[in-house]
């Protein structure tokens, strides 16, 4: 790792903002997610932000099991985000298209379209498993998940 | 032509819908007849492969409370593949231009539409001779078909702008946090002229359910929409005991357990809208407040269920939990300090007077435009439409709780929040009264996986509005034909009747009129009528902006 990039890392994972897109989700994982940012969770206590736009986040939370006709939108706005940028899909459909895995119009899985960067599991997962999951993915910037 | 056997649609409880059969050209003057009659709701227009053509059922209702027996009736044609054509009803029911639309994309029926066929659930650049819901055509195919195609993996720009009116729903709508596409054609501050795509979030459950078990479904059904989910394995479950013929075996707790878990769904969701309400209200405290509270009911749900967001309780034949008197104890404390909570944001949210003045007359919508527009749920109670599927045709053990119908008269946005907060408040006391009257028993009876021939529907209230679901079992191991339809279907075209000659400011508030989430999610396009200057802003910057013009009582400035 280049000094740059150590910096940038240090730096991004002090306060990530996040901006969240439903690419064909039940709904159950952005309301979890949504969850996560009131007050008994209350995410923004690490500094994470959700913002309306993806051109303004660092990482993009992205739900659901991508549907055909949302699949090129999902590219252009991970292609609209600024570097360096961070992918996580939550929940089943996310990851494998889960219980839509035999419907014909989903293409199963983020990781289809665009690159992932962490997976959290569960249908929906629990607002603690997403806080964790955004933990780990700040940890793995600065490195000290190998410390541990 | 009608020489098929006629098989009779089984309604509530042990009655059974009539079925007016009729020859094609005739089923504009027969839905006209009974329009008249006073069966003035379309529920949806339902299609299903039969022999050689397609069957198609009109499932008309009564609008309002009314004395006319029977409730429902169905309409129902039969069309030989050699002549797929139908007349439109759309200028009888404004919303059936939605139901067509459909049926044209899923099943190659033609109907004479005014605006010609509309792309509405199906993917940009879908072939146009595939029609997905056709027998014929296996899932597989279908998805060979898509990736020869490329359809999904390339980009492709048909959401482009145009000048005409595009209007879309999808079948198994979950009415939430979706992507969806609204193009606003504005003049000055004014809204002149509104488009919708949708069809993102489609996913082809339907075509998915013909091929899973009886069993298997219950779980794909649940997962259509992450806040309704109960009320759409409800309708899924009590369809499909109306089939087999055991609703009067079915234990009378687990009625009452179906029942508890729908208000608690109804609780959670509500608290969800008025929360994100405030928030676009730029009433942010509010926000915080609805949702902190709202997790008693996610621990509600969590305590019983053993989840927070798909509970998994409902199974044919009964409930999957059961509600011990230790559970219910804690269950009940909590539901009082919840009946506390909601009573001071009721509290705030009717004397709050700067909240109040973002509210007022906003996105108003008429008695006799919401009848004409078939408006379901708290929306047209907002609009003081005396209608809830609970009291009118009760499901569950509905019958034996009591609690009261919520209208308003106004049908802006004000009205629609004191339905819903109320509708709130009677929901805790009911889930209360629920509990302390709980009656003993087993949960469930078992399901031997064997469903005979036979055709139901049901329809439930779910937190949104009227959860359709028609269900067609020829014995076999998965249903023949699942239609469902969510009530957002029918509220999206009164959606876009509500944004006439409103202000820009009111876009975010009007979206949230009907769907909580939508206009956080989307990006929207603003067009100057005069320029055809275009520009994309996404939610979020165009509720700061009406926030700000709202404080500083300025237009809101869009271009320059």
């Amino acid at each position: 790792m280049t000094i740059k990039q150590k910096l940038v890392n240090t730096a991004l994972s002090k306060s990530p903002w996040i901006s969240h897109l439903n690419a064909g989700s039940c709904n159950g994982c952005d309301i979890e997610i949504v969850a996560a940012l009131s007050p008994r969770y209350d995410v923004e206590r690490f500094g994470i932000v959700l913002k309306g736009s993806p051109k303004h986040a660092d990482v993009l939370i992205c739900t659901g099991s991508v549907t055909r006709q949302m699949a090129p939108r999902l590219r252009e706005i991970y292609d609209s985000m600024s570097s360096p940028k961070f992918v996580i899909a939550v929940g089943a459909c996310g990851i494998s298209g889960g219980v839509y895995r035999n419907c014909f119009n989903v293409l199963g899985g983020i990781d289809k379209v665009i690159p992932v960067d962490m997976y959290i599991p569960g249908c929906p997962p629990r607002p603690e498993a997403i806080i964790f999951g955004v933990y780990k993915l700040l940890s793995k910037l600065t490195g000290k998940d190998k410390e541990q | 032509m009608m020489e098929n056997k006629v098989t009779p649609v089984i309604d509530s409880w042990a009655d059974t819908t009539p079925v007016h059969e009729c020859d094609p050209n005739e089923v504009r003057s027969i839905i006209k007849t009974q329009y008249a009659l006073g069966y003035s709701h379309l529920s949806c227009i339902i299609a299903y492969d039969k022999d050689d053509g397609v069957c198609i059922d009109y499932p008309l209702r009564i609008a309002e409370e009314g004395k006319i027996s029977p409730k429902s009736i169905f309409v129902r044609t039969y069309l030989p593949n050699s002549d797929l054509t139908l007349d439109s009803v759309e200028d009888i029911f404004p919303v059936a231009l939605l139901y067509e639309s459909e049926l044209q994309e899923s099943y190659g029926i033609k109907f004479n539409l005014q605006k010609g066929r509309m792309s509405l659930l199906l993917p940009d650049n879908f072939p146009d001779t595939l029609y997905p819901m056709r027998k014929e055509v296996s899932i597989s195919h279908i998805k060979e078909e898509l990736d020869r195609l490329n359809i999904g993996l390339t980009s492709s720009d048909s959401c482009t702008l145009s000048d005409t009116y595009t209007m879309a729903v999808g079948p198994q709508h979950p009415t939430h946090k979706e992507p969806i596409r609204f193009e606003f054609h504005i003049e000055g501050e004014e809204i002149k002229d509104v488009g919708v795509r949708i069809g993102f979030n489609y996913r082809g459950i339907e075509k998915a359910l013909e091929a899973g078990t009886w069993i298997q479904n219950l779980y794909l059904i649940e997962r259509i929409c992450g806040i309704c989910s109960s009320a759409h394995q409800l309708a899924y479950v009590t369809t499909v005991e109306k089939i087999i013929g055991i609703v009067n075996e079915v234990p009378e707790k687990a009625y009452w357990l179906r029942s508890l878990f729908g208000e608690l769904e109804r609780i959670h969701s509500h608290m969800l809208w008025y929360g994100v309400l405030a928030h676009d209200g730029g009433f942010d405290l509010m926000f915080h407040q609805s949702w902190r509270d709202r997790e008693i009911v996610m621990d509600i749900l969590e305590e019983i269920s053993g989840n927070r967001v798909n509970y998994s309780i409902e199974t044919i034949g009964g409930v999957r939990r059961d509600v011990n008197a230790d559970v219910r104890r804690k269950i009940l404390d909590k539901l009082l300090h919840l009946k506390e909570q909601v009573l001071a944001h009721q509290e705030i949210l009717e004397k709050e007077t700067t909240f109040l003045a973002r509210l007022e007359g906003i996105g108003t919508l008429s008695h006799s435009d919401a009848l004409k527009h078939n408006v379901v749920g708290p929306t047209a109670r907002a609009s003081g439409i005396n209608y809830d599927l609970r009291k009118e045709i009760p499901y569950a053990a509905y019958k034996e709780i009591p609690f009261q119908k919520q209208t308003e008269n106004g049908g802006d946005l004000y009205s629609s929040l004191l339905v819903r907060i109320r509708e709130t408040i009677e929901s805790v006391e009911m889930c209360i009264y629920i509990l302390l009257n709980l009656p003993t028993g087993e949960n469930a009876i078992q399901f031997k996986n064997r469903v005979p021939e036979g055709v139901a529907h049901t329809s439930v209230e779910a937190p949104r509005g009227e959860d359709f679901h028609f269900i067609r079992s020829l014995g076999g191991k998965s249903p023949d034909r699942h239609k469902i339809r969510a009530p957002t279907l029918t509220n999206l075209g009164s959606l876009l009747k509500r944004f006439e000659n409103m202000q820009v400011a009111d876009i975010p508030m009007i979206i949230r009129l009907i769907d909580p989430c939508i206009g956080c999610m989307e990006r929207v396009s603003f067009i100057d009528a005069k320029s055809k200057k275009i520009l994309e802003m996404s939610g979020s910057e165009l509720a700061a902006k009406a926030r700000k013009s709202h404080l500083s009582s300025t237009p809101i400035k869009v271009f320059g």
